[in-house]
């Protein structure tokens, strides 16, 4: 393998890497706060590009402010989702909240299905246009770097609000201990909801800059959610940083054994990885043993 | 996190032990009933119940490690793959005769479920969820990428006379015993002290370990009796389309399987075949909503798992005690 090949390789994992790591950092935010995992968050994406694609860029206004919206209105669908769903019954396992995450998945795929499936797949236009540049003989295209400063922009903002805002604290608070931090005066249902929200909006954006390099279609981020979960827990859910470094992981070992072994392997190449993580660090890369208490 | 320790005794339906006699003999008169009534009704009808029927059994295995274990298993479509293919392939690559190579697939199965488990052993929750879900995608992606296997298409199986005897209905009758020796199995052992073991383990491991209980050995065979099962189910699904192909038993399925064992009742004996009759009735019964049927099989779907956290089951017997408190 020459270096330009490998460099190749290199920078198409960690593009791929990094929507790994920002879904699995919505992924571990809901789990974090409400103990579920969100089976659901892809396909809230999907729905929300979907929106984008067909009716908000049909709107008179310029196409970041189209973005923006369309990142909101994902928002607000996903804290719908939390309030009608997450909050009926609260007495329930968390087996049965997970449950209610497929069961999620599954209308808002049949609805997406129902809508817009006959006439797949789409094209959704580039966020960063087409072409790119050359870097001392190397190409990068516009897409890759643009979906690379966004996805850093948007882990920097993360963490920002993580650790300089009362609200990242009081999130923070709530992951480590619920009861306690309800104890201490945190509203964990309001956090839960600012929580889902964020999470819509992060997924919804990752959606959007995954459509335009492949096709736009209802199956649009079933590929993803599993990497994104994998990513989530490789990195060890109890730690933020530690996720994002299970993503960008992730997507550069992947990448390396599809392009070194077979491109069939992909998917049981990184359930190897998984497994061999796990079987070293059962809580992740990353994370902390939990200690049980009777 | 502080767990309860449940040392009350189960609701009866909940423990199969202390079922009365009179349930058996009700179950078993309710199966022949069944299987006569299946056997007279026309051939799409049929086709319905024993795809019910199939369901329940690989349901009844899930609701084993899910329902009375509480362990995570998203990737029992997966146990069923190995079942279909493993019939397949031993039927078409080797010769064997149809029931020898749904046995040796189920037998080769029971191995596949305990080192799927073994992750069980360490990891919980989100973790154990993943792993199993992947362990189900996997299999998929390694059936659609060999040609031995069939490759995207799948495997044909020359089972045509298997399906033409009795005119067709010797596969309902085998459907039918199936089921039923699944209940009694999943009867036997979760009355027994596997049953109780996995309960506990279940409401509070390192409690179940304090008191001498082999948490690894029950794990791991709450695995490989789901998979056992998972795989007599796929089997005989394989004989009964004759088409054993990837897609049917995707990623898809093992969601499939586990709305199926939450939809019913989790940790209830029956609660797998009323999520069975759930998972295949809707869609059958909104045919003729056609785009629209999804969309009404997902609403239901939610409103069930939303509403009654204890499953259709478990809605039923709460409906009940109701009824009987109010002369």
């Amino acid at each position: 393998m020459n270096l330009d090949l490998a460099l190749a390789t290199a920078v198409a994992g960690i593009v791929s890497g990094s929507y790994y790591a920002l879904l699995g950092l919505a992924i571990a935010l809901i789990y974090r706060t409400t103990a579920v995992a969100n089976f659901a968050q892809g396909e809230l994406g999907t729905l929300g590009t979907f929106v984008l694609v067909l009716y908000v860029s049909r709107l008179p206004l310029p196409p970041g402010w189209q973005l923006v919206l369309s990142v909101l209105i994902s928002a607000g669908v996903s804290a719908i989702a939390y309030a009608a769903l997450m909050r009926a019954r609260p007495g329930a396992d968390a087996l049965n909240l997970t449950v209610r995450t497929l069961a999620l998945y599954t209308l808002v795929h049949a609805v997406t299905l129902y809508f817009w499936g006959a006439n797949e797949p789409y094209t959704a236009t580039g966020l960063f246009g087409e072409g790119g540049i050359d870097v001392a003989g190397f190409h990068l295209a516009y897409d890759q770097i643009g979906t690379l400063l966004i996805a850093a922009a948007l882990g920097l903002a993360l963490f920002a609000l993580f650790r300089f805002t009362p609200v990242g604290l009081a999130m923070r608070s709530v992951a480590m201990n619920a009861e306690v931090a309800s104890l201490l005066g945190v509203n964990v249902g309001r956090i839960a909801l600012v929580v889902w929200m964020i999470a819509g909006a992060i997924g919804a954006l990752v959606a959007m800059l995954i459509a335009p390099v492949s096709f736009l279609g209802t199956g649009l981020m079933q590929p993803y959610i599993l990497k994104a979960f994998t990513a989530a827990v490789l990195g060890g859910l109890s730690s933020f940083p530690g996720v994002i470094a299970g993503g960008l992981l992730l997507g550069v070992i992947e990448s390396f054994g599809a392009t070194w072994v077979s491109i069939h392997l992909r998917e049981p190449f990184s359930f190897a990885i998984l497994l061999l993580v796990l079987l070293f660090r059962p809580a992740g890369l990353f994370g902390r043993q939990q200690l049980g208490r009777v | 996190m502080t767990a309860q320790l449940e040392l009350e005794a189960p609701a009866p339906l909940a423990n199969g032990a202390s079922a009365p006699p009179r349930a058996a003999s009700w179950t078993v008169g309710g199966f022949a009933l069944l299987c006569i009534a299946g056997a007279l009704v026309g051939d799409y009808p049929r086709y319905v119940l024993t795809l019910w029927l199939v369901y329940s059994v690989s349901a009844l295995g899930l609701n084993l490690v899910m329902g009375y274990g509480k362990l995570y298993s998203l990737g029992h479509g997966g146990f069923m793959l190995v079942g279909a293919f493993g019939t397949a392939v031993a039927m078409n690559h080797w010769g064997w005769p149809a029931p020898a190579a749904v046995i040796g697939a189920a037998l080769f199965a029971i191995v596949v479920g305990v080192v799927v488990g073994l992750p069980a052993i360490r990891l919980k929750h989100f973790s154990l969820a993943i792993v199993t879900f992947a362990f189900g995608i996997t299999l998929f992606q390694l059936v659609k990428a060999f040609a031995y296997t069939g490759g995207p298409q799948g495997l044909f199986i020359d089972a045509g006379a298997l399906q033409a005897l009795w005119g067709g209905r010797l596969l309902w009758v085998v459907c039918c015993v199936l089921a039923l020796a699944g209940l009694a199995m999943c009867h036997r052992v979760t009355g027994s002290r596997t049953g109780r073991a996995l309960r506990l383990i279940a409401s509070n491991e390192t409690v179940a370990r304090s008191f001498g209980i082999g948490v690894t050995f029950y794990k791991l065979a709450a695995f490989g009796l789901a998979a056992l099962l998972g795989a007599l189910a796929g089997g005989l699904l394989a004989l009964i389309t004759g088409i054993v192909a990837p897609e049917t038993f995707g990623p898809d399925l093992s969601i499939l399987m586990f709305a199926a064992v939450m939809i019913g009742g989790q940790g209830r004996l029956f609660g797998p075949l009323l999520g069975a009759a759930f998972v295949v009735a809707i869609p059958e019964l909104t045919q003729d909503a056609r785009a629209l049927a999804q969309i009404i099989y997902a609403l239901l779907f939610i409103i069930v798992v939303t509403l009654f956290p204890e499953g259709l089951l478990g809605m039923i017997e709460s409906g009940w005690r109701r009824l009987r408190r109010r002369p």
